[in-house]
């Protein structure tokens, strides 16, 4: 298993108040998996993922990748492992907005000891991958929502990462810009085998991936196949 | 992430920032210019204060010790002995020691007259004396064949002689030795002027050739004069005070008499006090400006880490450490601040250039690479003392708090 997630509970600190955002969560997300993980506002969809990607590690219970326990690692090897691991994709992008393009993407293999002469040539495939080639010395703000979605995904994606987390990447975008951002999620999950967990509002973004889970009040209502895929 | 990439990216951050980096930097920019300025300044004055006193023909620093006879009739010990020079050679800094004789060319006596004793100035004088009134100057010729003949002031004349022209002829006793009168010079007021004083023009009650006047006080001066060489980079006021120590509790001749020394560079040293006072003063300011821009980038770097909160998380995201975080911050506050050093190091330079083309100026502003390194040194110290906190502050941030 490449994720395994036993009991997991998670409490939120509101001053004298605990708050119960993870009740009990029982998840196990083999290698090569396309999970999408649905709920209403607030059900704790975020809280999960950011504990699946290593960016909270205050919880309950017993979170293993890879078979080991980084709960108690340092906070170098938890960044270590981030940017050896984990792509994410965030719900507002999140791009750098005085960065052009180019170093947006080049980020996880900075980070990761590349120099960026080394980095160029790299980040210019990842950005072919996504449909964005030529457009690696713009800045975000010059590109459409979609597009800097895509440079998201890019940047998820280009150093090869164990898995890509994507927080709701379609919930700022049009029917036919979201068709278009999942199925490029599809064909990293179909064509190159990637492992990818993918929250979403959208019944219809969820029917991209292969199993579904929902989530209500913090916990697992629902973990099924995804028989009726959506129409390519 | 590799240190050259987070420099990188700390430079294009402030590039992207230009107007607010440049107002931050200002009072580096004047801080680190002042600085330069005076330390160009006061260099150029130091190196010209050593050529000026070094201009001798040997080129050498050159200091004097002179032995002054508690009683001058007892005058029959030498006033330095071999033992003595030898102690003196001893002394650090010192290259060589002359031995001459002291002969002050200006002396204070007293004379008789009309039953009163009257404090007259004598000049002993290898050339020409000043213009005469009555009676004939003094010449050099006096001086080389031995006249024993003098040039009196018609004030002395006339209390001695009662009259200018009466004057000439008679014989007038100085130290002793009787003159004749040669010559009358307008009277000479009692207070010496400084402006002829510094040309070396007295205006002197009575004038005597020197060898003359040397040929019979021999006895009393000879070899009471030591001249010490130095060597380079031997502080004159320092070896003349161990040179006097040395003296006055071993010398030959320390209960007849008192040693005193003479330093040619105490003027300069003077004058050297006051720019060192005024480079006190600049230094202090700087350092104030300093303090201040200081503070300013430490406010700018907060504002800029607030401002980043989510280039921060998103860069811990992808992976960045926290030190790369903190590195990323320091970095920026340190090239922001060396730059400015760049700049007022720049335009220090200029401004010294300026001051020393100034007419009034005796000499060139020297510019020198410890000034370039404490430039740099102080800069950069800057950005990174005052950077620190903000750099830790990003650094600390909890990325849960951020990445929501
Ligand atoms: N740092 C926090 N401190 C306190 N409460 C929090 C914190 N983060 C989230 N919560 C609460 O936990 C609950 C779950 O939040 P979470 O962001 O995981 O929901 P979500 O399922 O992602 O919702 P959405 O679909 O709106 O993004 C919410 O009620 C939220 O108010
Ligand atoms: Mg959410």
């Amino acid at each position: 298993m490449l994720i395994e997630l036993k009991s997991v509970n998670k409490y939120y600190q509101n001053g004298a108040q605990n708050f119960h955002v993870l009740r009990d969560i029982n998840l196990a997300i083999d290698r090569g998996e396309f999970l999408s993980i649905m709920g209403p506002s607030g059900a704790g969809k975020t809280s999960l993922i950011n504990l699946i990607g290593f960016i909270d590690r205050q919880y309950k219970g017993e979170y293993l990748f890879n078979g080991d326990s980084y709960q108690k690692a340092s906070d170098n090897t938890l960044a270590r492992i981030r940017n050896r691991s984990v792509g994410f994709v965030f719900q507002n992008f999140k791009l750098i907005g005085n960065n052009t393009i180019l170093e947006n993407v080049e980020l996880p293999l900075l980070y990761g000891g590349m120099t960026k002469r080394a980095a160029k040539p790299v980040v210019e495939q990842a950005l072919i991958r996504v449909g964005l080639s030529n457009s690696s010395q713009k800045i975000p703000s010059e590109l459409s929502g979609g597009q800097q979605q895509r440079v998201a995904i890019a940047r998820a994606l280009v150093h090869q990462p164990k898995f890509i987390i994507a927080d709701e990447p379609t919930g700022a975008l049009d029917t036919k810009t979201s068709a278009e951002i999942m199925q490029i999620f599809r064909d990293l999950n179909r064509n190159e085998g990637a492992t990818i967990v993918l929250v979403t509002h959208d019944p219809q973004v969820s029917l991209y991936g292969d199993r579904l889970i929902k989530i209500l009040d913090g916990a697992i209502t629902a973990d099924e196949e995804v028989t009726q895929h959506a129409l390519l | 992430m590799r240190f050259s990439e987070i420099w990188t990216t700390a430079l294009r951050s402030i590039l992207k920032n230009k107007r607010r980096s440049i107002l931050t930097m200002l009072g580096i920019i004047i801080g680190i210019a002042a600085v330069v300025t005076i330390l160009a300044i006061g260099d150029g004055f130091s190196n010209w204060v050593t050529k000026s006193i070094t201009s001798n023909k040997s080129g050498k620093v050159e200091t004097q010790i002179v032995y002054m006879p508690n009683d001058t009739a007892n005058t029959s010990a030498q006033p330095f002995n071999e033992r003595d020079l030898t102690l003196v050679r001893q002394v650090k800094g010192i290259a060589r020691v002359k031995q001459s004789s002291s002969d002050s060319d200006y002396a204070q006596l007293t004379l008789p007259v009309k039953n009163k004793t009257k404090s007259v100035l004598v000049h002993y004088t290898k050339g020409k004396s000043s213009k005469v009134i009555a009676g004939r100057r003094l010449t050099a010729m006096d001086n080389e064949i031995g006249n024993q003949v003098a040039v009196i002031d018609a004030s002395l004349a006339k209390s001695l002689f009662g009259g200018t022209t009466n004057a000439l002829h008679h014989g007038i006793t100085i130290d002793d030795q009787l003159y004749e009168i040669v010559g009358v010079r307008s009277s000479v007021a009692s207070s010496v002027n400084f402006t002829d004083a510094m040309s070396g023009q007295i205006p002197t009650n009575i004038t005597i050739p020197r060898k003359v006047h040397q040929y019979y006080t021999r006895s009393e001066r000879t070899g009471d004069l030591l001249t010490l060489s130095l060597t380079k980079g031997a502080k004159a006021s320092h070896v003349n005070k161990q040179v006097l120590h040395i003296l006055k509790t071993q010398g030959s001749m320390r209960s007849q008499g008192e040693y005193q020394s003479n330093d040619p560079t105490a003027q300069a040293d003077t004058f050297g006090k006051v720019l060192n006072a005024i480079t006190y003063f600049v230094s202090a300011v700087a350092g104030i400006s300093l303090f201040i821009a200081g503070i300013g980038v430490m406010n700018m770097m907060y504002i800029s880490v607030a401002e980043r909160t989510t280039e921060i998380g998103i860069r811990r995201a992808m992976g960045a450490r926290q030190q790369d975080i903190r590195l990323q911050f320091l970095l920026e506050s340190a090239t922001l601040t060396i730059l400015g050093g760049f700049i007022g190091y720049g335009l220090g330079v200029l401004l010294a250039l300026g001051v020393s083309a100034l007419p009034v100026m005796p000499f060139k502003a020297s510019f020198s690479f410890g000034g370039f390194a404490l430039a740099f040194g102080v800069s950069t110290a800057v950005g990174l003392v005052f950077g620190v906190m903000p750099a830790n502050a990003a650094s600390r941030k909890d990325l849960i708090e951020i990445i929501r």
